[in-house]
């Protein structure tokens, strides 16, 4: 019997695809059995051709199922190295380089995004115009996405916190500063 | 830092997307094993599995701005190791031909001990070799589904997402992965 090439076609002489009964072997090794299946399964225990087949495709399935119940073992410090990897490439693609006069620093994507909603915080606690912001720091700069309380002219709201926040971020970073963009993505309910 | 061990898988995207690096971080530490396990059955080969996962966590993190929401985490994640690992193939076809040495060998020595003393440890371990060596010589759109149904017991709706590809499409796909790695077993008994 060669099944490589044409055995998915084959059709056993009650009808049945040997092809589908493979899929039941393997779904029912799986341990996964599929809804299609229990038509055929019906039919199966009440056809000896389908049977005999059923067996022989079971014990040649046997060593796929033996494999796959078997544990791999996962090499122990590959979370640390995956950790590591991410942090590296986390600090190369998301820290902001601030030039000053004595050189450049990296000023990192989480740090940014603390100064930045503590900030937001601040202006919020002055003007009770702003909820909790979103902070997000990319190549192209800051972007802060907030919620302005019911009853505020939200593009003046918007401009306030803008300003704010680039005065805040030019006194620590001078010329350097990132850029900064804030939309208004939601109202507060009163 | 906040406790994120108790969190959904869910949660930890959606606080990773806005900006937690400590959620994503949980996230490598709870799905790197399934990962690994997904990339080595796909390559073959330790080495490169581990270069996979590597591959496939700096790959989620940069699409994270771009997760919506709309597929289950572990399927967005398996989806992105399965083309991690599938661009690894796809490198390692350009390049001169590497036996698949290692990928046995991977799996095979983290094998229970054998209940039936050395032979029946070795005869496991030749089938086990084999089985992995059937494996390697389908086609990645056979390999892929294979792997996921028959090793990671995914049904067949979530491995049509992951595939992006209907499920009638799915299902002729591992009928063919299946005879043809059947038929292979077959001819090394
Ligand atoms: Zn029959």
């Amino acid at each position: 019997m060669n099944l490589d090439r044409s055995g998915d076609d084959q059709v056993l002489a009650c009808g049945t695809p040997v092809g589908s009964l493979l899929a039941l072997v393997a779904d029912r090794a799986a341990r996964r059995p599929d809804a299609d299946s229990s038509t055929l399964a019906r039919h199966v225990s009440g056809c000896a051709g389908c049977q005999r087949r059923l067996r022989e495709l079971a014990s040649g399935w046997e060593p796929v199922r033996r494999e796959a119940a078997r544990e791999v073992a996962v090499p122990p410090n590959l979370v640390e190295e995956a950790l590591h990897g991410l942090a590296t490439v986390r600090q190369r693609e998301t820290s902001v380089e601030v030039v000053e006069a004595g050189g450049s620093i990296r000023v990192s994507r989480g740090a940014l995004v603390l100064l930045v909603r503590q900030e937001v915080a601040d202006f919020a606690a002055g003007t009770s115009t702003v909820g909790r912001p979103t902070v997000r720091v990319s190549a192209d700069g800051v972007t802060v996405e907030v919620a302005a309380r019911y009853g505020v002219r939200v593009p003046l709201a918007a401009d306030a916190l803008r300003r704010h926040l680039v005065a805040s971020l030019d006194e620590h970073f001078g010329t350097a500063a990132p850029a900064v963009r804030v939309l208004v993505t939601d109202v507060l309910e009163p | 830092m906040e406790r994120l061990v108790g969190h959904g898988d869910r949660e930890l995207v959606e606080a990773a997307v806005g900006g937690a690096d400590g959620a994503f971080d949980e996230l490598v530490r709870r799905h790197t094993p399934r990962l690994y396990r997904v990339a080595l059955r796909i390559v073959g080969d330790r080495a490169d599995a581990e270069d996979v996962v590597q591959d496939a966590w700096i790959s989620a993190w940069r699409a994270l701005p771009r997760y919506r929401g709309d597929a289950e985490p572990s399927t967005w994640l398996y989806r992105v190791v399965t083309n991690a690992a599938l661009g690894r193939l796809r490198r390692r076809r350009r390049m001169p031909e590497q036996p698949m040495t290692d990928a046995a060998a991977a799996i095979l020595d983290t094998m229970p001990a054998p209940g039936g003393g050395p032979e029946a440890g070795v005869l496991r371990q030749e089938r086990g070799d084999q089985v992995q060596r059937a494996i390697a010589t389908l086609d990645s759109s056979q390999r892929v589904p294979l792997v996921l149904r028959e090793f990671e017991g995914l049904d067949y709706e979530e491995i049509a997402a992951i595939l992006g590809v209907g499920v009638p499409a799915l299902r002729a796909r591992l009928h063919r992965a299946r005879v043809v790695l059947l038929g292979r077993l077959r001819e090394v008994q």
